[in-house]
């Protein structure tokens, strides 16, 4: 077996993606789970119930109803009251660091990190703080200002291997929220879905991202290739020609079910998100509304 | 266990080429891109439902393709096993002498040559063969010659030395077997001196014999008289013997019957009378259990008699002279006295005086006191101080000292060998008998007319005329005496019981492995083929 270099990964945060972070957390966008999890969001904030632990500054499209009127009048500024929720407090945003998720041109993990960029951003603006998880490194952020420190701490993130269970169990062993935001590739199933029992068995609500890529759905170009799996820098040579290529998007489409079906098992969402193919469609990106909300 | 010898290793740095060659063409291809992939369990299972096995580095095909290779290679290299040490040339000496022709058809030499066939026919074809043949001439047959052994020869003569001592020089090389076959006749007690590992074969067994040789010949040419002295030899017991003389012959000779003693012989005088055209007289003996058959007759070429026509030019002073010198020389050569003219067919001329036209040597004749055309007729009186020329066979032996000459002419005789020269009056050597030979006759000029002196009265003048006429017919009349056998070798009584000494064992070489390596070759090849 012949080494090989693992492939280079490209500055996860170029000025682009971080002038559309901004704008994203600019315009106060809510992160959801999905239909149900903001349903029950709004229901909470209805009730008014919980602690109080303080206030923040109102910004546009916050719900007027959580207005500190009180504090209004003595002010003259409107702040919105910070009930103390347990599970909206804060949020855990799980990167997976793998060499696998370094396939893909560019790289799944640049995807990944940007997303847990995003989910971390808005995690720090609009809740109490965010807790990192990538590879070995467990990190809890807090507060608004701490989006420059998250940037910072997933650009400095480096392939890593670690089985996903290990790191789930360190998280459960540090008292990780319950709001789990998994970004992984989830190549392979049968170790993925021991994890979403165990955090089910923990009362941890966990989202599953994956970034997806053009070899998720079909084969490379046709020809003699040496295909590489980077965990194991296992080598195989394969002839690629329409029959084998058929034969391997087949395989990839039972590899989606089984995603699609161990999640459905733990009854968690899963969602697959298609990566933009140049910097300045990130806009667009977000603008098609893959999984955020107003 | 020895390892196989390569006569052409050489060939050996053809797998310098020829292996990185096959190891690089075995290769599989590099693959034109390099895809990472989290999906390489799919890809395994892809490649297992299309029942696809990626290009690899086949190592037991490239092994078998590298083995024939291999193979070949050392074929093309000339690969022997080991080689059985021994002489590799096999020298036949063959007895070729007067012996090894008895006894008559079913001869030893052509028992001898049969024996060498079969042998060579059984000889591999690296053995180099060579035959001698040792007789009255040594051959030598060396290649696909000696292995026909093609013989056209019959035995003759005797050796020219004991086949021992070729044997001996011959076995000095220790790459060469030596192998002697003889009738055993000179290796009688020779034998045991031959060199250890030389093959001997005696052939023949004691036999009795009748030889004849011829001891002297008597010829009386160029009358027809012809006096033989022979000897007829008996190699055994007594035994009654035929002798019959044929041929050329004038008158039959009766066949006489000899009783020849036990292991002695007989002595016969013979008076025969040629026949004027000649041809060959033969001489035969015939006995009963005669087994030499080469030593029983014995040929005699006899030349044509001259019987010469004798003509004689003269004037009335001379004709009385030579007239009878003509007659003189036909009674004694058995000729005739023919006339002098023209258009008659002569074969001797004797002319007296007067002129000629006839070139000297040109024909046969007897010029005396004759001129050339045109020359001068002035003589001188009384030559002094005659001598002769004694060793010419012309006047060998005869006595001149008592010639007397008159008169002698001053012109100039033909050049020749000068004969007789005397003194003129002023004291100068002058030829006074000239012999001119030429190409098919020759002449003999005097200077002086047989009138005027007393040659003919000479006992030496008849001899000298027929001395002339036997060289002016160019000689070529003595009978060759037949060359007499060896006597030795028609004793086939000392030829021993046959024996047989055999042959060193012959070296051979490897065998040839290039076959063996070709198939074990092919046989790779094939099993290359079978896998998949």
């Amino acid at each position: 077996m012949k080494a090989r270099m693992l492939p280079t990964m490209p500055d996860p945060f170029p000025p682009a993606f971080r002038t559309m972070l901004d704008a994203i957390l600019r315009f106060q966008h809510r992160i959801a789970g999905g239909q149900s999890e903001v349903l029950r969001a709004r229901h909470r904030a209805l009730s008014q119930s919980g602690t109080f632990a303080g206030h923040r500054s109102y910004v546009r499209g916050d719900d007027l109803r959580r207005i500190d009127w009180n504090a209004y009048a003595r002010t003259g500024s409107m702040f919105i009251k910070l009930l103390e929720e347990d599970d909206r407090r804060a949020t855990t945003v799980f990167v997976d660091a793998s060499p696998s998720m370094l396939c893909g041109n560019p790289p799944r993990l640049v995807t990944a990190l940007r997303l847990a960029a995003i989910l971390g951003g808005l995690a720090l603006v609009h809740l109490d703080g965010v807790q990192l998880r990538v590879g070995a490194v467990d990190q809890l952020l807090q507060g608004r200002g701490a989006v420059a420190d998250l940037l910072q701490r997933l650009a400095a993130v480096r392939p890593s291997v670690m089985e996903p269970m290990d790191s789930v169990r360190a998280l459960l062993r540090a008292g990780s929220p319950r709001k789990v935001h998994w970004i992984s590739d989830f190549a392979t199933p049968a170790t993925t879905e021991p994890v979403l029992h165990l955090l089910r068995r923990h009362s941890r609500h966990v989202t599953g991202w994956l970034p997806t890529l053009p070899d998720d759905q079909t084969a490379p170009a046709l020809g003699f290739t040496s295909v590489v799996d980077p965990e194991t820098l296992l080598e195989r040579r394969i002839v690629i020609n329409a029959q084998m290529a058929a034969a391997f998007a087949a395989e990839l489409k039972v590899l989606q079910r089984q995603q699609t079906q161990i999640f459905s098992f733990a009854r968690f969402p899963l969602q697959r998100v298609s990566l933009p193919t140049a910097e300045f469609e990130v806009s667009d990106w977000l603008e098609a509304g893959w999984s955020f909300r107003r | 266990m020895e390892l196989p010898t390569l006569t052409s290793p050489l060939q050996l740095w053809w797998l310098a080429l020829l292996l990185p060659l096959i190891f690089w063409l075995h290769l599989p291809p590099r693959p034109r891109q390099v895809h990472w992939t989290a999906h390489l369990p799919q890809w395994l299972l892809a490649e297992r439902t299309v029942r696809r096995r990626p290009p690899r580095f086949r190592a037991l095909r490239w092994l078998l393709l590298t083995l024939a290779v291999i193979a070949v290679v050392m074929a093309q290299s000339g690969p022997l096993s080991k080689s059985q040490p021994g002489p590799r040339k096999l020298l036949v000496l063959l007895d070729g002498s007067a012996s090894m022709a008895a006894p008559g058809a079913d001869s030893c030499f052509a028992r001898a040559i049969e024996i060498v066939r079969k042998k060579i026919a059984t000889l591999p074809l690296h053995i180099e063969v060579e035959v001698v043949r040792i007789g009255a001439e040594v051959t030598r047959m060396s290649g696909s010659f000696a292995r026909a052994l093609a013989v056209s020869y019959e035995p003759m003569g005797e050796l020219p030395a004991p086949l021992s001592e070729f044997a001996k020089a011959a076995s000095a090389d220790p790459e060469t077997a030596v192998w002697l076959l003889t009738d055993g006749q000179v290796a009688a007690g020779e034998v045991p001196g031959l060199p250890a590992g030389v093959g001997y074969q005696s052939i023949g067994q004691p036999k009795t014999n009748v030889a004849l040789t011829v001891e002297q010949i008597e010829d009386a040419w160029p009358r027809p008289q012809l006096r033989l002295q022979i000897v007829v030899h008996n190699f055994g017991p007594r035994v009654p013997c035929h002798l019959r003389v044929s041929g050329a012959l004038s008158a039959a000779v009766p066949d006489q019957l000899l009783d020849l003693p036990d292991m002695g012989s007989s002595e016969i005088r013979l008076d025969l009378l040629r026949s004027p055209v000649g041809g060959e007289i033969t001489l035969r003996v015939q006995a009963d259990g005669d087994a030499l058959a080469s030593d029983d007759v014995v040929l005699l070429r006899v030349c044509p008699l001259p019987v010469p026509r004798i003509a004689v030019l003269a004037d009335d002073q001379g004709k009385v002279f030579v007239t009878a010198a003509a007659t003189a020389l036909a009674e004694e050569v058995g000729g005739s006295v023919v006339d002098g003219k023209s258009g008659e067919q002569v074969s001797f001329l004797l002319i007296e005086g007067g002129s000629t036209e006839l070139t000297a040597g040109s024909e046969a004749f007897a010029a005396f006191g004759v001129r050339s055309g045109g020359a001068s007729a002035e003589s001188y009186a009384q030559p002094t101080g005659i001598d002769w020329e004694r060793s010419s066979p012309l006047l060998k032996g005869l006595d001149l000292s008592d010639l007397y000459i008159q008169n002698a002419l001053l012109a100039p005789l033909p050049l020749g060998l000068v004969l007789i020269k005397g003194l003129d009056s002023s004291g100068a050597s002058r030829p006074l008998m000239v012999l001119c030979n030429g190409a098919h006759a020759a002449s003999l000029h005097t200077a002086f007319r047989l009138q005027d002196s007393n040659l003919p009265l000479l006992p030496a003048f008849p001899q000298i005329l027929r001395r002339m006429l036997v060289a002016a017919k160019g000689g070529g009349i003595a009978i060759p005496k037949p060359a007499r056998p060896s006597l030795f070798e028609s004793d086939l009584t000392r030829i021993p019981a046959p024996r047989e000494v055999g042959l060193l064992p012959l070296g051979a070489p490897g065998d040839d492995l290039a076959p063996l390596c070709l198939l074990c070759a092919a046989a790779l090849v094939a099993l290359r083929l079978c896998l998949r």
